[in-house]
């Protein structure tokens, strides 16, 4: 479409450094411009989405995708801890105690250890690390995100929480309690693995409890095991001072935006306004109500199949997903509500500096690092002050001193 | 005298027309032949010059002809990337491990193939060896990690007969690189044997026949006769292998690599698709490519001069 010369008159894009390039030959249109034309898409962002989407220069160039803004909480399977006798842990020592009897205990009473705490994905080659956000969190840090400290941002991964984290992890390894499959799995393989059984105390989709099966985790998990329960767990009391768990970046990661060069920007504006309002909103994520969907009370029902929705082109292009979820069960509010307030925000979410290839870069280096350092053998901190020399020699200081610069110029404003 | 003035003045035309005789004959054969050359100039030789935008910080929507010009800035970069040459080493030496077992292979099964006496047997065996190129990597990866599962898999099986720990084998450095060399050989070892079966085929029979009348064994007969018989072909196929050497198998290694053994297993092609392509660093792709282009051309040309010293045909 591209290569053919004709341009398209919005476009969705999905990185931050995308974004940035685009910005920078100037092709996308300045939003905030017209917001006086849009007021339904002023008002979509109003609650700090603008604040993270703006620009050095102050102008808005994209509309994130907005839904809900946290993914995993710890989650344990309540079956299990009733039938070994065991609370919710709230301290990461409780955790441990929790996680060994749900390894090494036969939880699930076939007489075979089969079973495991916690276990981690792969995707495109790079380990996960969201996936014990838990124990890094009970340390006070959370690696591959930022933190705030003394008014400074700090790499969450290297700090000497994340090593402390990181020898309660080898522990658990040696200890059998994480799948020795947490590296090599691929997140089909994991989810496979929560809704079979084998991992009961991991951090995941806070959507696996919700009944209504609205990302269809629950009906499977039951399915497997009509027993199986799942029960939200919150963030852990460590030695310090804990932080909860890792929050998705406002910048969404689907964007929005008008190309410049557009022979109908009114047009194309008048098109996402109606996105961002209620009923737009509504329209594009479920369709036309009593053909597609049917309201009882305040709840909102599918009447078609996943697969007649795409083939309406519902879903294709929208601004927010699902709806916000407002309209699906009171469980899942109750669970959208608890995700969001145990979540951690990123202090340098919306923050944008040049070159972020390199934080792909930096990334992918520390999930290979501390997935050697869960799986070693002998002592890890060695191993730990050698991953921070390299880090910041790879470009991580550079990195941080950006990332602390643009913080400043943004609150200064 | 004057008939030879004729003669001459006539000549040049006469041998103009005679370097165009053949041509105008065979005409049917090279008009059938312009579809295909049609197709290099369209999709090979006119898209080569994209290549231009490895020297450009590309945009999308400027195009070539707009996008601004940097010199050898991308080239640099990729160069001063952490981990460049770790990345060149794997893609190396994961691509020589492939042709040193990889490249054998087939001809080792073909032959075997070709002393089969039951036709239908051999027919069978052919074809199942054959399947596995048909099955996508995405699909061989499932199957691949089903069975080194060290919690459910089958060879988590025969470690509990042997009575040993189950060991992750694919987070293990120097295993997953077996894995990706042996999962390579098995995928495609019946897709190579079908071009050593059909130059087999071409071996004068009489030639057999003398040998056992001369009283050599399966062994002599194989050697003297079977291998040197199609020599051309394995010396022919070799080449071309060697011009792939730069791709040491893009979409297996995406599908199987993990955080455990990236650093072996990170390769030119996984980088570009990460760094180049995921990031929109359309040039940077391109940049790479082009230095793997370049390679390729130099090792094809290698293996082409050396097989002509060695008195081969070679390509050209």
């Amino acid at each position: 479409m591209l290569a053919s010369g004709d341009k398209p008159d919005i476009i969705q894009i999905g990185t931050d450094a995308l974004e940035m390039k685009f910005t920078k030959s100037g092709l996308l249109l300045p939003l905030n411009a017209s917001f006086d034309k849009t007021p339904n898409l002023q008002k979509f962002g109003a609650d700090g989405i603008w604040d993270a989407m703006k620009h050095s220069d102050g102008n808005v160039y994209a509309i994130p995708i907005r839904g809900s803004a946290i993914d995993n909480i710890p989650i344990y399977r309540k079956d299990w801890l009733d039938k070994l006798g065991l609370k919710v842990p709230t301290t990461i020592d409780e955790y441990y105690a929790v996680a060994d009897a749900f390894s090494n205990k036969d939880p699930d009473g076939n007489g075979k250890k089969d079973t495991y705490a916690l276990s981690g994905w792969t995707a495109n080659g790079g380990f996960d690390l969201s996936t014990s956000d838990q124990v890094f969190g009970a340390y006070g840090t959370l690696p591959n995100s930022w933190l705030l400290q003394d008014g400074k941002l700090v790499w969450g991964s290297i700090v000497p929480g994340a090593l402390d984290a990181l020898k309660f992890l080898n522990k658990m390894y040696k200890g059998k309690m994480i799948d020795p499959e947490f590296v090599t799995d691929n997140s089909a393989r994991f989810k496979d693995k929560v809704l079979k059984g084998v991992i009961g105390a991991p951090v995941y989709r806070y959507f696996l409890m919700d009944s209504s099966n609205l990302n269809n985790y629950y009906e499977p998990l039951k399915q497997n095991n009509p027993n199986a329960e799942f029960v939200e767990g919150g963030i852990l009391k460590g030695p310090g001072d804990s932080i909860g768990f890792r929050m998705l970046t406002r910048r969404g990661w689907l964007k929005t935006a008008v190309l410049n060069s557009s022979p109908h920007v009114d047009a194309a504006l008048r098109v996402l306004d109606f996105l961002a309002s209620d009923e737009g909103n509504k329209y594009m994520n479920y369709g036309e109500e009593g053909v597609d969907y049917k309201v009882e009370g305040d709840l909102l029902t599918k009447t078609i199949t996943d697969d007649q929705m795409k083939q309406e082109g519902i879903g294709q292009l929208r601004l927010a997903f699902n709806a916000l979820y407002d309209q699906t069960s009171p469980r899942y509010r109750e669970l959208f509500d608890y995700a969001h307030k145990i979540g951690y925000k990123d202090p340098a979410d919306g923050l944008v500096v040049e070159n972020n290839t390199k934080q792909v870069e930096l990334d992918q280096y520390t999930g290979q690092q501390y997935v050697k350092m869960i799986m070693s053998d002998g002592p890890i901190d060695n191993m730990f002050a050698d991953y921070v020399k390299e880090w910041k020699k790879r470009g991580g200081d550079a990195l941080t001193q950006a990332f602390n610069d643009a913080y400043q110029e943004k609150n200064k404003k | 005298m004057e008939t030879v003035h004729t003669y001459k003045r006539e000549k040049p035309a006469t041998k103009r027309l005679s370097r165009l005789r053949p041509i105008y004959k065979d005409r049917h054969l090279y008009l059938m032949l312009l579809p295909g050359l049609l197709f290099f100039v369209v999709f090979k030789y006119i898209p080569l010059y994209g290549i231009v935008i490895a020297f450009q910080d590309y945009d999308i929507f400027r195009g070539i002809r707009e996008s601004e010009w940097v010199g050898w800035a991308t080239f640099k970069e990729v160069f001063a990337y952490s981990d460049f040459w770790v990345i060149l080493g794997n893609t190396l030496q994961i691509s020589v491990y492939k042709i040193l077992f990889g490249f054998p292979a087939p001809i080792v099964v073909a032959l075997l193939l070709n002393e089969l006496g039951n036709r239908y047997f051999k027919k069978y065996v052919q074809t199942i060896l054959y399947l596995p190129h048909f099955i996508s990597w995405v699909v061989i990866s499932g199957i691949v990690l089903t069975i080194m599962s060290p919690t459910n898999g089958v060879l988590s099986i025969l470690y509990e007969w042997f009575g040993m720990e189950p060991k992750n084998l694919l987070a293990d450095p120097t295993a997953f690189r077996i894995i990706l060399v042996a999962s390579d050989i098995w995928k495609d070892l019946g897709w190579g044997t079908i071009i050593y079966l059909a130059a087999l085929t071409q071996v004068d029979p009489s030639l057999y026949e003398a040998a056992t009348v001369d009283g050599a064994g399966k062994w002599k007969q194989t050697w003297h006769i079977t291998l040197p018989g199609i020599r051309n072909v394995i010396v022919l196929l070799l080449i071309l292998r060697i011009g792939l050497l730069m791709n040491a198998g893009f979409e297996q290694i995406l599908v199987m690599q993990n955080s455990a053994v990236l650093e072996v297993s990170e390769i030119l092609d996984t980088f570009v698709f990460k760094f180049g392509l995921q990031q929109g660093n359309y040039s940077f792709a391109t940049a790479v490519g082009l230095f793997n282009s370049a390679i390729a051309l130099v090792l094809i040309l290698g293996a082409q001069w050396i097989s002509k010293k060695f008195g081969e045909e070679g390509l050209m």
